[in-house]
């Protein structure tokens, strides 16, 4: 399991937690988003919380609106917001490289 | 003045005109239980009737709706309830039939305010084309005892259309299903709902030709998705509140609105700004006080807002609201009530409590804590501060109420132009919000 959805899923377990909802027995890709335990209000709170975690929130950087269904889905924004910063630092520092 | 019941006997065709659960209400069958209303005891002729929602139950919504058109010119007063809420007391009633609608504003503590309308100012801005009406079918999923429920119903009733009460408004799942096999194709909501139908992955299930948004900030992300998911959809935001009625509708796919409605009234509603930037709306129907005998408008008949706007290029964008108060997915959270919380915990010297934008449910509460001089500047001092006041918080307080963040800063101030900027130990926090009220102390 990669960081980022390592990251997601404990922070996930962790909010249903502490709102006292039921876990789901099992998470997967499949999973849809609102049937992983968390209600939208868990939801808000996991993107602050992974904001604060990884450094980022997709839903402000993304130019076309995205609203995930599933798990899979949400997991899958984050990555590629992830690998989007990775590149932006690349570019910040060695413009040149990157020009060339 | 045309009543309620006039525009259902006026229907030429006896198509459906109310769908809930299996059974599906002709206009004659709605005007027989209508009349049987008024038989009773229930909604006496020129005397007060009391109309009350429960629970989001659909039986219970039908009933209501259905004592409503009884009631409407026949009745001298309608008092508008939700469950378990104390109706008002009227001290007087009108001698005629030309029948006061009493609707609470969905205030954000304590009880409620009672406004009084008429059926002119419930729908001034309905459209009632009957011809294209006669194609829309509404999905209600509101409380149809408050003001943005009320205007779905009536936008049914007299528009030409039909109207689907789900068994359960509560059940998301179900209400979506009941909406697809009843071939809802219209449907008024908050923001944060069609977030969560959007991320629901059944928003595809229905064919969509109206989509309105009210209550809430739309943000521009969401109006292009929805219009991405219901491509054949008019996708309309509806700025409105219980006092101040229906103020305008923005269907050009951008948040906020644009800034020749100040000078060119649209749909009749005229709208300024102050010099706080809080948005004022005045029209010839707006009720003139509250049931209390508090005056609703100004001597010019402008309504406050209570809504902060800010001109950016050619449009007006919502910033929040006056009194600060932050819409969690629809739930009203007054900052006040938090930095209370955090200022009851040893070792809190200010606290302040701001909205953060939320993709999810709008705005959420952010909390910024300055410690007392006693507490030691060291990391680990900090975070166990912030972990107590979080515990404390969520001790204490709703869960909607929860702060989403807390952050400790090494001091909290007010900017010259009142704005808050804090030093975090990461650096300089400032905010854009404007507001006022400034920072809660400790005592």
């Amino acid at each position: 399991m990669n960081s980022i959805r390592k990251e997601i899923e404990l922070c996930l377990r962790a909010g249903i937690e502490l709102a006292g909802l039921e876990s789901p027995a099992e998470l997967n890709d499949e999973t849809r988003l609102l049937e992983t335990g968390l209600d939208s209000l868990g939801l808000a709170m996991l993107v602050v919380d992974l904001e604060d975690r990884l450094g980022y929130d997709p839903f402000t950087l993304m130019k076309e609106p995205v609203y995930p269904k599933t798990f899979g889905q949400f997991v899958q924004l984050y990555e590629r917001f992830s690998e989007h910063r990775r590149a932006e630092h690349r570019r910040a520092e060695h413009p040149q490289s990157e020009n060339s | 003045m045309k009543h309620l019941i006039d525009h259902i006997s006026n229907r030429v065709d006896d198509s459906p005109l109310i769908f809930h659960g299996d059974v599906a209400l002709s206009s004659g069958q709605v005007l027989e239980r209508v009349n049987a209303i008024r038989s009773s005891d229930t909604c006496l002729r020129g005397n007060r009737c009391h109309v009350q929602s429960d629970n989001g139950q659909g039986e219970n919504d039908l009933d209501a709706i259905l004592s409503l058109i009884a009631a409407d010119g026949w009745s001298a007063a309608i008092v508008m309830g939700s469950s378990g809420e104390r109706p008002t007391e009227l001290s007087e009633l009108p001698t005629t039939c030309d029948t006061r609608w009493h609707l609470a504003t969905s205030g954000t503590t304590g009880e409620p305010k009672w406004v009084a309308h008429s059926l002119a100012s419930l729908t001034r801005s309905l459209k009632v084309d009957s011809s294209k009406g006669a194609t829309v079918r509404w999905g209600l999923l509101y409380d149809p005892c408050r003001f943005a429920g009320l205007q779905v119903v009536l936008q049914a009733l007299l528009g030409g259309s039909s109207l689907v009460i789900p068994s359960d408004r509560t059940n998301f799942i179900q209400t979506v299903s009941e909406f697809q096999s009843h071939r809802v194709n219209a449907l008024s909501t908050t923001p944060s709902y069609w977030r969560k139908l959007l991320m629901a992955g059944i928003a595809e299930n229905l064919d969509l030709r109206l989509v309105t948004l009210g209550g809430e900030i739309a943000d521009a992300t969401l109006l292009v998705a929805l219009q991405e998911a219901f491509p054949q959809a008019r996708v309309t935001h509806i700025y409105a509140s219980t006092e101040a009625g229906v103020g305008f509708a923005v269907s050009d796919g951008q948040a906020g609105f644009p800034a020749e409605f100040l000078d060119r009234p649209a749909q009749g509603v005229e709208l300024k700004v102050d010099e706080r930037g809080q948005l004022l709306v005045r029209s010839q129907e707006t009720p003139a006080s509250y049931a209390d005998g508090t005056s609703i408008t100004d001597r010019q008949g402008w309504v406050p807002t209570g809504d902060l706007v800010e001109k950016r290029g050619d449009r007006y964008c919502f910033l929040g609201r006056t009194n600060r108060v932050i819409n969690v997915g629809g739930d009203k959270v007054h900052p006040k009530e938090i930095e209370d919380v955090a200022l009851s915990v040893p070792g809190v010297a200010l606290a302040h409590v701001r909205a953060k934008s939320n993709a999810i449910v709008g705005q959420v509460p952010e909390l910024f804590v300055e410690p007392s001089s006693d507490v030691a500047t060291d990391d680990a001092d900090r975070t166990a501060l912030r972990e107590t006041v979080l515990e404390r918080c969520r001790a204490e307080l709703p869960r909607v109420k929860w702060p989403a963040k807390v952050t400790i800063v090494d001091e909290l101030q007010l900017s010259a132009a009142g704005k808050l900027v804090g030093t975090s130990p990461q650096g300089t926090v400032s905010n854009g919000d404007g507001f006022k009220e400034g920072v809660s102390h400790a005592v």
